[in-house]
């Protein structure tokens, strides 16, 4: 394997790790050193040849991405040692930037939702309410207060991605 | 990029509002660990609902408020009365203006909030937080409001009980930038 593949193996699955550490670890600079300390493990696997089926390595990333958050949620030393030690393996440039979403730009976007939607949309991620807590407070039910929610989400990620708000 | 079995937009949303079972959330992002599509939905829902969780509103409830102040945010609050234009600084020690409208909110079903500039409304907002016992609506001020407008805004109240709509109070504050 080959730094091109390297390169291309980080850039495949940096994203994905990072998602998976932002929804697990909820913390953007937990979710950073999740990359790297996952990416380093990989890496470190696929030189020494440890990858049973290279087909499935997909299966393997998400295997280790699991077993990282595991460790990161003990507040395992080692694990935070790891994280510290994977500039080492993983070279400068491998790992792409996440800029995230524009806070500016996402405000602009909340404003041109319609008003129910809007309220919904921050009572969920602001306020961590469940969809029927929301519900019984809007008059509506549970599976409207979803609908809802999802049809906002998606005008909100368009909008934030350049679309109109 | 294609997928064969997409996962659907609103069960990824229902994921990352963690309304799925363990089994469920780990099937999914198996799933999302072998398919770029379904990922970069994935990844951008993530980012989109991380920014969402930090996102501070117009109108924030007290709990937001304090929970700002802990996270060692420099806070300044301003009481404004209805009626009667209130001054606020936004000097440079300060991260957070929170102006404290002073509302006799009574017994609502909801409070609503119009944000008016240059006598135009600008944004309609609908069950908005209220301390009803305190009878406070707390308005969140940033910094980046200086350029959106060169009019100081007007907070227009209202209360909703059982339908209907009245106006609790108007509220001006004006800005002094630092």
């Amino acid at each position: 394997v080959g730094a091109d593949d390297e390169q291309q193996l980080c850039v495949t699955y940096a994203a994905r790790i990072r998602a998976y550490g932002l929804r697990h670890l909820r913390d953007a600079t937990a979710a950073q050193d999740l990359v790297q300390a996952v990416l380093m493990a990989v890496l470190q696997a696929v030189r020494a040849n440890r990858i049973e089926d290279p087909s499935r390595l997909d299966h393997y990333v998400f295997g280790t991405c699991r077993n990282t958050v595991m460790d990161m949620r003990r507040g395992d030393a080692r694990q935070r040692k790891i994280a510290e030690t994977a500039k080492a393996v993983v070279p400068e440039g491998y790992i792409p930037s996440f800029a995230g979403v524009d806070r500016i730009r996402l405000e602009g976007c909340l404003a041109g939702l319609e008003a129910r939607a809007r309220t919904i949309v921050l009572a969920t991620f602001l306020e961590g309410r469940d969809a029927g807590e929301i519900g019984a407070e809007l008059e509506l039910s549970a599976g409207n207060v979803r609908v809802i929610r999802h049809r906002a989400l998606a005008q909100l990620q368009s909008c934030v991605e350049g679309g109109p708000s | 990029m294609s997928c064969a079995t997409p996962i659907p937009f609103e069960t990824l949303v229902a994921l990352w509002t963690g309304e799925l079972t363990a089994d469920e959330a780990d099937r999914i992002e198996e799933h999302v660990f072998g398919c770029a599509s379904c990922a970069e939905v994935y990844a951008g829902l993530g980012d989109l609902t991380t920014a969402l969780g930090e996102v501070i509103p117009i109108v924030v409830s007290h709990r937001h408020r304090d929970r700002l102040a802990a996270s060692g945010m420099r806070l300044r609050s301003t009481p404004v009365a209805a009626g009667v234009d209130a001054r606020a600084t936004y000097a440079a020690d300060v991260d957070l203006l929170i102006h404290v409208l002073a509302v006799d909110v009574g017994e609502v079903d909801r409070v609503d909030l119009d944000v008016m500039i240059d006598g135009d409304h600008k944004l309609e907002l609908a069950h908005v937080p209220f301390d009803a016992t305190r009878g406070e609506v707390l308005i969140a001020c940033q910094r980046h409001y200086e350029h959106m407008s060169s009019d100081d805004p007007t907070f227009v109240v209202h209360g909703v009980k059982a339908g209907q709509r009245r106006e609790l109070g108007r509220y001006r504050v004006i800005h002094t930038w630092r």
